[in-house]
């Protein structure tokens, strides 16, 4: 394996004390290596973003430790995090959060301004990546005008301006379409591989499951590896759709068994008339059993 | 930062607009006052500039005229002109008190000429004679346009009525304007004969001023000689020592009015850029860079603001004091100079005020979708 580029170990992060401590990340331990795609998913409150603020150095833990490049962010001081940052870490958000007054040159070439002399550098850097992201007929338009896509691809951009090690990404395909999501997934996956950089991706897009290396499932605390072809796969029982059992959010448990939903609607639906989805749902299964045993 | 710093400033060009015009209108306001004070101080010492003397002399003990009092006998100006490098001298009595036309009043100095004056009488007519007879006074020509008096009109002075035979310019100013009678009348107001207030002492050619009022001091008996330069400090520090802590008041709330304008402002901008600073954060600018950013945006308003003030001053002051003849107004470099400086601490306080807000920002909330 790779030298390992980011490690947390025995990350604990809880909020408030007492009766009314919630943990919202226990005892997890995480490495990645240079050229790792990493999918962090699981429920929604798992504490999947709790645990990649930890890791990008914008909330200290309880307890544990986090080293980036060698550097174990988690003994510096406030004053020096912003600099590990700049330089080690770059953030790719769900909402874009590009600078609006800033054109898509300007924002791409902005983290660069926070690095001493490292607009020098960032100036051809900058150039490049805006022709192989495709956004240079782009470099001088507003966020504003920009389609979604577009944005995220200025936000990827912006996110390798200082040619960080590691690359932190919330739900970045979670505002976009899916032919835009599929295109910044391939974008993500040639950064890890072409570049080396450690690619970590927080979301609930079931199909950046098949360019990830490694698949971190997430759930009170509770912290697995997942293989990335591996689903489990059932079916809502009030509309019949096929979901995932380990990624759906919509869940609820009935005499002493986990039931999971595609939606909320159909969620309330079997709340209103559980016996009569059950049989429905027990017919169908029985169906499909004759016609696989045929 | 700069870029980011003044684009994102830039963004609301209606709120920032609306910023400058209110900070830029209190400091007008403060233009304002200081135009006020440096007119009237140049006003009061009007006629000890004009009065054409090179050394003043005076009762012992006094060393100005604005509200001061000074009685030297007529015989003492023949020994001051007895004295060598003095070329002339001419006596003047002077009285201050409240002047009244129709409804009006005034506070004015009262002049007493040995007419023909040579040296101390009006310096520039409106209109109508510079030389008052007996029973006759020269008024200013401000007091014409307030009080719509024409030459001929009676004007009371203490409890004599006078003529107006003259308007004079320059000789207004709100503290006091000048009226100019015979030196006979004003004895006969004051209940005092062979009297003089001041001697105005024109020296030879090639006199030093500061030379002769020694001269005059050693031969003449009790009293005081000054050099013109110096009669005049003396007489504007007396008359604005009166004036100077209200409008150091004045200014003081025309600064605090800009310093909490620019500080709304900023802070306004600092809460709706707040996802923005957390992103900022996010990457890696430090607090420091955020409050150097905030500082440099409270600056750019205050240079702004200072500059609208200063344009607005410089096109509306001759209009308002066209309009407002009694108003003195005069906009020094100085002046603008001194309301840049508080310019300067306005915007430095003001950037202070959004700094907690701005450390407050958590990064974590550019997670936020």
């Amino acid at each position: 394996m790779n030298e390992s580029v980011l490690v947390g170990e025995h990350l604990v992060k809880s909020f408030g004390s007492g009766h009314t401590e919630v943990r919202a990340v226990d005892d997890v331990s995480i490495e990645i290596a240079r050229g790792e795609l990493v999918l962090i998913m699981g429920p929604s409150g798992s504490g999947k973003t709790t645990l990649i603020s930890m890791l990008g150095g914008l909330l200290q833990p309880t307890s544990g430790r986090v080293v980036i490049d060698g550097d174990e962010i988690t003994a510096l001081g406030e004053s020096r995090l912003p600099r590990v940052r700049a330089h080690k870490i770059g953030f790719v958000f769900q909402a874009f959060n590009l600078l609006e007054a800033l054109t898509v040159e300007e924002n791409i070439l902005f983290p660069a301004r926070l690095v001493k002399g490292g607009l020098g550098a960032a100036k051809a850097r900058g150039d490049a990546l805006l022709k192989r992201l495709g956004l240079d007929d782009r470099r001088d338009a507003l966020p504003k005008t920009l389609s979604g896509g577009e944005k995220q691809r200025v936000a990827i951009a912006r996110a390798l301006i200082n040619a960080p090690p590691v690359i932190l990404a919330d739900e970045p395909t979670g505002n976009l379409d899916s032919a835009n999501g599929q295109e910044v997934m391939m974008i993500l996956h040639d950064i890890a591989r072409d570049e080396g950089r450690a690619v970590i991706l927080v979301t609930h897009d079931p199909r950046v499951e098949d360019i990830a290396d490694r698949i971190l499932w997430l759930e009170d605390g509770e912290f697995r590896d997942r293989k990335a072809e591996q689903h489990a796969w059932v079916h809502d029982p009030v509309c019949g759709m096929r979901v995932d059992e380990w990624t759906a959010e919509v869940t609820t448990t009935f005499q002493d068994r986990r039931y999971v939903f595609c939606s909320q609607r159909c969620l309330d639906r079997f709340d209103a008339e559980p016996d009569r989805y059950l049989t429905r749902a027990n017919a169908r299964a029985t169906e499909a059993h004759s016609e696989l045993r045929s | 930062m700069w870029r980011w710093t003044f684009k994102s400033l830039l963004a609301e060009p209606l709120a920032i607009l609306v910023s400058i015009a209110a900070a830029g209108s209190a400091f007008l306001l403060v233009m304002f006052f200081e135009a006020v004070y440096e007119g009237e101080s140049e006003q009061i010492v009007a006629y000890v500039k004009h009065a054409e003397a090179d050394v003043w002399v005076m009762q012992r003990g006094v060393a100005n005229m604005h509200m001061a009092t000074s009685y030297l006998n007529d015989w003492k100006l023949a020994q001051v002109r007895a004295v060598p490098g003095v070329a002339d001298v001419e006596g003047i009595l002077y009285l201050n008190t409240v002047i009244e036309s129709g409804a009006q009043q005034w506070f004015a100095y009262i002049v007493g000429l040995d007419v023909p004056s040579t040296q101390a009488g009006p310096w520039a007519m409106a209109a109508g004679r510079d030389q008052p007879g007996p029973g006759e006074a020269v008024v200013p020509a401000v007091f014409a346009d307030m009080a719509e008096l024409k030459l001929g009109d009676p004007v009371r002075i203490t409890d004599r009525d006078f003529t107006i035979v003259g308007f004079s310019e320059g000789t207004f100013s709100m503290a006091n304007s000048v009226i100019f009678v015979t030196k006979s009348d004003l004895e006969d107001i004051m209940t005092s004969l062979d009297i003089v207030s001041y001697g105005l002492v024109k020296a030879e050619p090639g006199t030093d001023p500061v030379e002769l009022a020694a001269r005059i001091e050693g031969a003449v008996e009790k009293v005081d000689a000054l050099p013109a330069d110096q009669f005049v400090i003396n007489d504007q520090r007396m008359a604005m020592q009166m004036g100077v802590e209200t409008i150091a008041l004045m200014t003081l709330i025309g600064g605090a009015l800009a310093v909490l304008l620019v500080a709304f402002t900023i802070y306004s901008q600092v809460s709706r850029q707040r996802r923005e600073l957390a992103v900022a954060k996010a990457l890696g600018a430090t607090n420091r860079f955020l409050y150097i950013s905030a500082g440099l945006q409270a600056t750019a308003i205050t240079i702004a603001s200072v500059v609208v003030a200063t344009l607005l001053a410089v096109a509306v002051m001759p209009l308002a004091t066209a309009l407002i003849p009694p108003v003195t107004l005069k906009l020094t470099v100085a002046a603008v100079a001194r309301i840049a400086l508080v310019g300067f601490i306005v915007a430095l306080v003001a950037s202070l005020i959004p700094a907690r807000q701005i450390a407050r920002v958590d990064p974590l909330s550019a997670f936020q979708a």
